[in-house]
């Protein structure tokens, strides 16, 4: 097992790293961290910086499977409608995200070094929480 | 129609599972599942979530998504499936759908004979229909004609037994099913055991097989042609209409 970094450390904030007004206010930032599928979908595009709306989409399913049990298309036109309407234009709103429609995409927008530290502290947050392991499956 | 184009037809339908998992759990999937007429991607998600799932897609068509472990139970034969699929949820609907048509190509005899099982038990409960199956030898004929001997005399289904060539005769002749003796040499090259719940003779007066939603989910076959010694190709299905062309490629 390799010794993982104590995310806490990684969150000390340096008003200078914050380059002004580069980050959204604090209530827009911590609304879009205050629902599930949001953080997930943070969570997935802080490791892969872009991803196709579809795919996207087929991710959060599937992941909403493992509680909910097996999901057909129906659940998989509610997600993309609820992401394309609802969290996608917050996310958009906030500055973290950008959906390019023409392109079918969605990308991480690029933010600071802390408002980056704190996505990945939320998600850390949520592993420790949702599975008692403070870092990823070694296997 | 018959069973070869049916077996030829379901092997084109290949399907994309997507695994995605925080690890390298399912890596191993790809063994298990090329069995199945499924092609096996992997990709990493964020390990929040420490449970693997899979996403099958039918070429740029999302068709469901489970948990791995949901899906290494569906993938063990023999295959389960709820009674009454009205009463089950939608979800496990759409499972059992995207699952149904898929090719297996290394199955054995042991495994087809749970599959076998399944299908007569299926029509035991039910107690009516029709029930077609075929033999790939006379020693499988012979172990199993009192199976359906007794299927016959004590439910209302309708038997037929395609008997192979070069059985000892007589052995159905007092039995209350339809025995087919010149079975020609296209169909006694599959094992094929074939279940409907109704039969039009079953339905009650004024309905028609169109109606029925209920007992056509009772629907299912199992076709296989052998590829070697004790190895196996072949598809089962429920889905009632490949089911009705299976009945029209045998009689």
């Amino acid at each position: 097992m390799t010794p993982v970094e104590d995310p806490r450390t990684d969150l000390s904030l340096d008003a200078g790293e914050l380059e002004g007004a580069a980050g959204p206010p604090p209530d827009d930032l911590f609304k879009a961290l205050a629902s599930e599928k949001r953080r997930r979908l943070l969570a997935i595009l802080t490791e892969q910086a872009t991803i196709s709306l579809d795919d996207l989409t087929d991710v959060l399913v599937g992941w909403e499977a493992t509680d909910s049990g097996p999901a057909g298309p129906d659940e998989w036109a509610r997600m993309k409608i609820e992401l394309v309407h609802a969290h996608l234009p917050l996310l958009a709103d906030t500055g973290l995200v950008v959906h390019d429609e023409a392109a079918g995409e969605v990308r991480l927008e690029s933010v600071s070094d802390p408002i980056r530290d704190l996505l990945r502290f939320a998600t850390e947050y949520e592993r420790v929480v949702e599975t008692g392991r403070s870092q990823p499956t070694d296997s | 129609m018959t069973l070869g184009s049916i077996l030829s037809e379901v092997a084109a339908e290949e399907k994309t599972v997507v695994v995605y998992s925080p690890d390298d759990t399912g890596e191993d999937l790809a063994e298990r599942l090329a069995t199945r007429n499924l092609h096996v991607d992997h990709r990493k998600i964020p390990s929040i979530s420490a449970d693997a799932f899979v996403v099958v897609r039918d070429g740029s068509r999302f068709r469901g998504a489970l948990s791995l472990s949901d899906l290494l139970v569906f993938l063990s034969p023999p295959i389960h499936r709820p009674e009454d699929l009205d009463s089950v949820d939608a979800a496990y609907r759409a499972l059992f759908e995207l699952l149904d048509q898929t090719v297996f190509v290394t199955l054995d005899r042991r495994q087809l004979l749970a599959t076998s099982r399944e299908i007569e038990d299926r029509a035991w409960r039910t107690g009516r229909g029709r029930l077609h199956v075929g033999f790939q030898s006379v020693a499988a004929f012979e172990a199993q004609a009192g199976l359906y001997r007794d299927l016959a005399a004590t439910t209302d289904v309708d038997v037929h037994v395609y008997v192979p060539a070069g059985a000892p005769s007589g052995y159905l002749d007092d039995a209350p099913l339809t025995a087919h003796t010149d079975v020609d040499e296209d169909l006694a090259r599959y094992w094929f055991i074939l279940f409907d719940g109704h039969g039009e003779a079953g339905l009650p007066d004024g309905q028609t097989l169109a109606d029925d939603g209920t007992e056509s989910a009772q629907s299912c076959a199992l076709i296989a042609e052998a590829t070697g010694p004790d190895r196996y190709r072949g598809v089962w299905t429920y889905d009632p209409d490949r089911v009705a062309r299976a009945f029209e490629a045998v009689t």
